[in-house]
Order: C-alpha cells, then sequence, then structure tokens
C-alpha cells in the first residue's frame, strides 16, 4: 500500500511531531507510515482523514499486484 | 446467545490480560531494580556461598532480576499506539521463538563440544525442556480460544 501523507502534510505545512500529535501518536508512527514501513488501522487511517478533510481513499492506495488481488 | 456472551467473556479476559500495562516511569523502576538485583546476586555467590539458605537468597535474587526485566517489558512507551503495539508483539514472537529453539538446540552443542575434553560428558538443561512445553502450549491454547471466540457470530 503506498500513500501521500507527506505530500498531504506539507499541503497543511505542519510537522511529522505536529501532526503526530494531533491524532495521538508517536512521531515514528507518522515517519513510519510516510516510508511505508506501517500500515495504520483502519481508526488511524479515519483520524487521518478527518484531519486533511479527505476521503482515506484521496491519500491511500493500493499497490498495482494488491489491486489484482482485490479484483 | 449463551455461547456468544461466553465467547465475547473470552476475549474480554484475556484482552484484559494481554492488554495491561504499567505506567512509562516503571521503565526506570525496573532498570533500577534490574541492575541492584543483578549485583546482588553477584555478591550472594561469592559472599554468602557457604551460609545455609544460599540457594534461597540466590533464588529470591534470580527471581528480583527476572520481575524487574518482566517490569520494563510491560511497561508503556511515553506514547503508546498502535506501531509499539505491533513492535511488542514482534519482540515478543521473536523472544519466544528464539529462546526455544536456542534452549533446545544449545545443549546438544555443549554435549558435542564436550566430547572432545570428557569421556563421559552429560546433556544439560533436559530438566527445564518442560517448561518450553507449558510456553508454546499456553501460546497454542490461547491462539485456538481467540480464533474460535473471534470467528464467532
Amino acid at each position: 500500500m503506498k500513500n501521500r501523507l507527506k505530500i498531504e502534510r506539507a499541503i497543511l505545512n505542519i510537522t511529522q511531531e505536529e501532526l503526530a500529535e494531533k491524532i495521538g501518536v508517536s512521531r515514528q508512527t507518522i515517519n513510519s507510515i510516510e516510508t511505508n514501513r506501517f500500515i495504520p488501522s483502519t481508526l488511524l487511517a479515519l483520524k487521518l482523514s478527518m484531519l486533511f478533510g479527505k476521503s482515506v481513499n484521496d491519500f491511500f492506495e493500493l499497490e498495482d499486484e494488491e489491486k489484482k488481488v482485490a479484483k | 446467545m449463551e455461547l456468544k456472551s461466553k465467547q465475547g467473556g473470552e476475549i474480554e479476559r484475556i484482552d484484559k490480560y494481554t492488554s495491561y500495562q504499567l505506567p512509562n516511569k516503571f521503565k526506570i523502576v525496573g532498570s533500577v531494580l534490574f541492575i541492584l538485583s543483578l549485583i546482588s546476586v553477584f555478591i550472594i555467590s561469592i559472599y554468602l556461598e557457604k551460609y545455609m539458605y544460599f540457594d534461597v537468597f540466590q533464588r529470591i535474587g534470580w527471581t528480583v532480576v527476572v520481575l524487574s526485566l518482566l517490569m520494563i517489558s510491560i511497561s508503556k512507551e511515553k506514547i503508546e499506539d498502535e506501531l509499539m503495539t505491533k513492535i511488542r508483539m514482534q519482540s515478543y514472537h521473536y523472544a519466544v521463538i528464539g529462546t526455544v529453539l536456542t534452549y533446545l538446540i544449545l545443549p546438544f552443542i555443549i554435549y558435542l563440544i564436550s566430547f572432545s575434553y570428557s569421556s563421559n560428558p552429560t546433556i544439560q538443561g533436559t530438566k527445564d525442556i518442560p517448561l518450553l512445553g507449558v510456553l508454546i502450549g499456553i501460546q497454542i491454547t490461547t491462539f485456538r480460544k481467540l480464533k474460535r471466540a473471534y470467528n464467532e457470530k
């Protein structure tokens, strides 16, 4: 799964630390999501969605191989 | 209906045990206790070796060493979130598999090495093997219980 978290964060002009604080996680968690090392839970994805004011699908996307399995 | 509440209760009970964590400050308390108990174990083994209750004191010392490590292990991080939960589960998994394999294989390696300097080598650590069985047994039982409980309609 790939994501646009870094871009969305840049649009809001906030640091990893600030984003982490807003949704109640650690800075390492934000960094791990941005670098695709950690896939967040639905709950966390929805919190991010609320913060960015966008649908989860706008900043999380399945990789091509994952899309084939889902079809 | 009765079955459902039973299964729900099972998840709740196991969740209560697995999600319980000490406050973050217990990491420091555990670390201090670990150093102190380790020092006391060495002092006991040097100065109290001929004392009547040497075994009891040594056992108490090692028990505190392990309890202090447990304290560090189950203490919360400064910010406890789902990544920390995942990392903790991964580390427990690694620790269990690593310990079981090491404990099972190491005595054989030591046994083979001891052939080179002893004509009558003995294999060590055999009496602790049932403990590993209990550990894995609890894991399998808990896994099956949870799998059944989560699958409940």
